[in-house]
This record gives structure tokens, sequence and C-alpha cells, in this order.
């Protein structure tokens, strides 16, 4: 790490900046808001359901994408050029997060928009796939659009009977939001555009076979693309390499030559009409959070004692969510109180006669070489219905701290769900466990 | 005027000792020049705000805010990658290798990689200022040196004994 100790130590504020800092006043007025950002694993948004629609089989050269096909061994050798791209290997993909803007949305792309999103006027779908290597791939639409309706970012995904997938991310005016950290280095110009691309090769579903998983990102005109997938339905010789990663590569590069080379138009997809309804809504107090009259009941009526900083926001969207957070801060302390009302969703609770669902008392630190794999759920986050409530469920929730020289600190982390379907999380670090009882206990009479 | 109440009498003090470890920590997890001034004059209208009157350690409680701050602005920004070392000061050639994969890695382990590496935290005081357990950090620090490895010498990560 000396390089990079002897680069951070020249990083200094600028004398101006330090100036500025010296003279520093608090605002007179805090700025509000609406504002949110939801938080979600890009991964999740995949999983999470993507609209689902299949070409019909005779719009598919061959096959009808619902398995037995084999895989063609032939290099194929689309109409479109194949650009040259040097994948480079990829050495630090990270699963990390991405936000959605305030009240976004998700529909599925009907067939025929995605069929107009692929092929080029006077093409058939076919011949489009073709070009694509994307023929017998069962494919999927799906556009995430912002709260005022503009699209955020459009996604297809291709399922190839015989295993290999891809991902296509389509976001208008600049690439894709990411959920892979990797360094962003030009590795081809194709037509004009720089493209980075990467390439990595590892057994990533266990099942005794290497996956090679080839990505590449790209301005295509003003649409930014990133474009992964995983093997090919045919090995390949492209560049240096053949085989199966020569086939994924020329896959990866045959896409990348395509969209580029003939443009990909969103106009059809950018807009929606049917916005849901949204609100976002920050609180700089507990007394404006509880003008929400319904999260009152479940909110607590007063300040945390001892505890400074508060924060409050309200997230609505009709028929997804309606939550409202609250935290309270005290140097390392937070206390949050989340309350969601959802009534049709369904969770699941645990046995208050079954402590080894949720005690903490009864499993050494750290959890993971403790507690069985079959409650780690409920005793990481485990909610409780609120007729079972009692101190003595509290108490079993009471994480102590003895690390801070002051004192044993509890950390306490529960949820309870009303008769009425409202949920409340509680994340409490810093209260003791009778507080906490109360918080919980005046909820319990209010609603 | 009330506005000041929480402005030491060290004030220039406060910020002489903190204002590179909040900026440079900045840098590491925004990867943005300007961002990373925002932040830091965040933190410090925050402690003028907020900060307890008996504040014991007044660094760290800067850097958890700082931390913290960053981690919002990230939200914020909903995680557009920018292309590495665009945003920050060029670094010299041979550093260029190193600063590219700590800065290639997730923000929070960047934070973690950043607090313990350079600014010589414990795992135990990391977890305070980011608001993580600190197995979680431990085991971040230990993915976070998986990663590394593949692409640094060994000598650039010497055993720690402060875990």
């Amino acid at each position: 790490m000396k390089q990079y100790e002897s680069y951070m130590e020249r990083q200094e504020v600028s004398a101006s900046f330090h100036e500025k800092l010296l003279t520093l006043e608090p605002p007179a007025r805090r700025s509000g808001g609406w504002r949110r950002w939801g938080v979600l694993a890009a991964c999740c948004v995949l999983a999470a359901g993507l609209g689902l629609w299949r070409l019909s089989p005779h719009q598919i050269s061959c096959g009808d994408g619902s398995g037995g096909s084999p895989v063609s061994e032939q290099d194929p050798q689309p109409a479109d050029a194949v650009p040259e791209i040097t994948y480079r290997q990829e050495t630090s993909g990270v699963a990390d997060a991405i936000a959605l803007p305030d009240g976004s949305f998700t529909r599925e792309l009907p067939a025929e928009q995605l069929a107009a999103l692929l092929a080029w006027e006077g093409e058939s779908l076919d011949s489009a796939l073709a070009a694509l290597g994307w023929t017998d791939y069962a494919l999927r639409g799906e556009a995430i659009y912002d709260g005022a309706g503009q699209l955020w970012l459009l996604t297809v995904t291709g399922q190839h009977p015989d295993g290999p997938e891809f991902t296509l991310e389509l976001c208008p005016g600049e690439l894709p939001p990411t959920c892979v950290v990797t360094p962003a280095q030009e590795t081809a110009q194709v037509n004009g555009a720089s493209v980075s691309a990467w390439y990595s090769s590892w057994d990533r579903d266990g099942d005794g076979k290497t996956e090679h998983v080839c990505r590449s990102e790209f301005m295509a005109g003003d649409v930014g693309v990133r474009y992964e997938n995983v093997d090919a339905p045919f090995t390949a010789r492209y560049g240096s390499t053949d085989g199966e990663l020569g086939g994924a590569q020329k896959l990866n590069a045959m896409a990348v030559g395509r969209i580029i080379g003939r443009g990909i138009d969103l106009k059809r997809v950018m807009t929606c009409e049917e916005i849901p309804a949204w609100r976002e809504e920050e609180f700089s107090s507990l007394a404006q959070a509880r003008q929400e009259v319904e999260f009152a009941p479940y909110l607590p009526a007063e300040n945390m004692p001892g505890y400074g900083e508060f924060y409050g926001r309200l997230s609505w969207q009709e028929g997804s969510y309606h939550d409202l957070f609250v935290r309270w801060s005290r140097g390392y302390d937070d206390v949050e109180v989340a309350v969601c009302r959802c009534p049709e969703k369904e969770y699941s609770t645990v046995d208050v006669d079954a402590p080894e669902q949720y005690d903490v008392r009864l499993y050494d630190i750290p959890w993971s070489e403790s507690v069985p794999e079959e409650y780690r759920d409920t005793v990481y986050d485990p909610v409780f219905r609120a007729e079972d409530m009692s101190f003595s469920v509290v108490q079993a929730r009471t994480l102590y701290r003895n690390d801070t020289g002051e004192g044993r600190k509890a950390s306490i982390r529960l949820g309870v769900l009303h008769p009425d379907g409202t949920l409340v999380r509680y994340t409490c670090k810093g209260l003791t466990a009778e507080q906490v009882w109360a918080m919980v206990e005046s909820t319990l009479t209010n609603s | 005027m009330a506005q000041n109440i929480h402005r030491p009498v060290d004030w220039e003090q406060l910020v002489n000792e903190n204002e590179n470890h909040l900026y440079r920590a900045a840098l590491a997890i925004l990867r943005d020049v300007h961002e990373a001034e925002d932040a830091v004059q965040d933190a410090f209208v925050k402690y003028l705000e907020k900060a307890p009157a008996q504040l014991e350690n007044p660094a760290a409680w800067l850097m958890r805010v700082l931390v913290n701050g960053c981690k919002s602005r990230l939200r914020r920004a909903g995680r557009r990658e920018l292309p590495l070392l665009d945003t920050i000061p060029a670094p010299e050639p041979e550093e260029r290798p190193v600063l590219n994969a700590v800065l290639a890695l997730p923000p929070v382990d960047r934070a973690v990689i950043h607090l313990f590496y350079y600014e010589g935290y414990s795992a135990q005081e990391i977890a305070r200022i980011t608001g993580q357990p600190p197995g979680t950090v431990r085991s971040r620090l230990s993915r976070a040196r998986g990663k590394l490895r593949g692409l640094l010498s060994e000598q650039d990560f010497p055993d720690r004994k402060k875990e």
C-alpha cells in the first residue's frame, strides 16, 4: 500500500476550501424536499420478476425455446461484421447496490415493442435475432420508468434452452447504472464508439463446469448499453481465443457490432403514460412525521431521550408500498423505526414458544458459526406477532456490547406484525430493553 | 449566536487536524474531488449543528458523519460508476495499479480498506464509524484483501495485528 499512501498523502484540501471551512456557519434552515432513492441490489432488480414474454414459435427460426435443441457447434457467420474487441480478464467484479429514482415503476415490454426494438425497418425478426446470435433464446423484456414516466432502464434478457443466457441493458443518455464495480477501460473502437469489454471464466453455478461471462459497455449514439452473456450456444475462434470462451466472446462482439453499427431506437418505449401515484417526503421532526395519521399509532410519541439528530421519510406508491421510516442518531448509536403498511404482504412470524428461533442469548458471536442454518433468518431479523410481544421477548432480542468502555450498551432488532397487517421494525442501539419495550408496548395499545 | 453554539473554541485546530483526513477518506469512497469537498463541508456543518457538547473523540465522530454522508451521496447519485481516475487527481504511474485496484472495490469496501490501511483504525473502530458489526468489517477486510492480492504483491498487504 505504499503507493496508495503516497498518493493519498499528496491529496489535500485547497487553500480556498480550507478558508471556507474555517468560516463555516451552520445553515439557518435545512432544505427539505421530495427526495428519496430506494436502494435495491441490481441483481435483485432482475431476480424480482422480470416481465416475461416469449417470442411466439413462428417468430423464432430454430426451435421453440422449450428445450432439447442441440447446441450448435457451428461458428456463425453473421451478415454484420463482427468487430475485433479485446476482452480483458475481469478481476474485481463485485455486486453492489444501485438506486432507483423516486416513484419508479416497472412495466413488462409487450412482444411487439421488443420486436420493434431489435429488428430494424424492413428486417425480419428472425434475421435480427440471427444477426445478434440470439436464435433459440427465450426473451424477456422489462422497462423501469421514473416517477415522471420517463424511461430509466430497459432490460432484455435471453435464456437458451441449453444454458447460455444474456442480459442487455439500455439506458437513455448514459451508461446503465451498474451493480458490478469494474475499472472502465476502453478496449476497442467500433465504428467510432469506445467499447470497454471484459470476460471472466469460473464455475459460477457449482456444476463442475466452467462458465464464460463476457461483458461490454458502450454508447450507441445517445443510448448507453451494457451487454453481458454467459456462454454461447456455439464454439468459435475469436481473436486469440477459441472454443467455448471464443464462442462467448464472439457472441458478445456480434451484438456490439450490430448495435453500434445500426444504432438502437428507444423512442417507442421512452415514456409510459400510466404512472402509478406516488409520494416521497422527508421529515425534519417527529412531530412532522406524526402528522401522517395512518402511521402515528405506530411511532414513538416522544423523541428518543439523548438522541439529537432526527431523520424521517415517507415512501408511498399506489399498489406497491407505503412506508414511513424514522431515525434518531447519537454518536455511534441509532434508533430506527420503520413502519410498513402493506396489508396484502405476508410475513413469516416466529413461534414465541420456540426461543431457538430468535433468542440471541442462546448463540455466541459470530452467529455465522453458532446459529443453525434453519434459524439464520429469524435470529437475525425476527418478526413477532403483536399479541406475542412482551418484555421477555425484547430481553431475548437484546445483544449487549461491552466494547465501548462506557458500560453495557444494548443493541436490539426485532419486527412486530400488528393485526391489521402493519409491520414495525425496530433497530435500536444504545437503548435499554426497558426503553425499547416501552416504545413497543405503546404501539400495542395505540393500534 | 445560537447557530454557533457547537463551535468549539479551537475550531481552527479542529479543522486543521481533520480536514485532510476527511477529504482523503471521502475521495476514496466517492472518487470525485468535488463530491469529496462537499462531503467534508457537510461533515463540519453537521458538527456545528449536531455534535454533542461532551464529545470524547471529535475525529471519530467527524469520520463517522463523513462516511454516512458519503453513503447517502452515493445513494442519491444513483451509483453511477464513473471511469476510474477520471475524477480524482492523477496518480503517478507507479501509483496507478494500486489506486486502480483499491478504487475498483465497492464503496463500503473502499471505506473499510482506506480507514484500516491508511488511517490506521482498528476493525472495532471501523465498525463504529461505518455502523457495521465488527465481524462484518473483518470479513470485508478479508474479502477485499483477497481481491487485491490478485492484483498486488504480497508486500502491499503486510499482516496487521490490530484487528
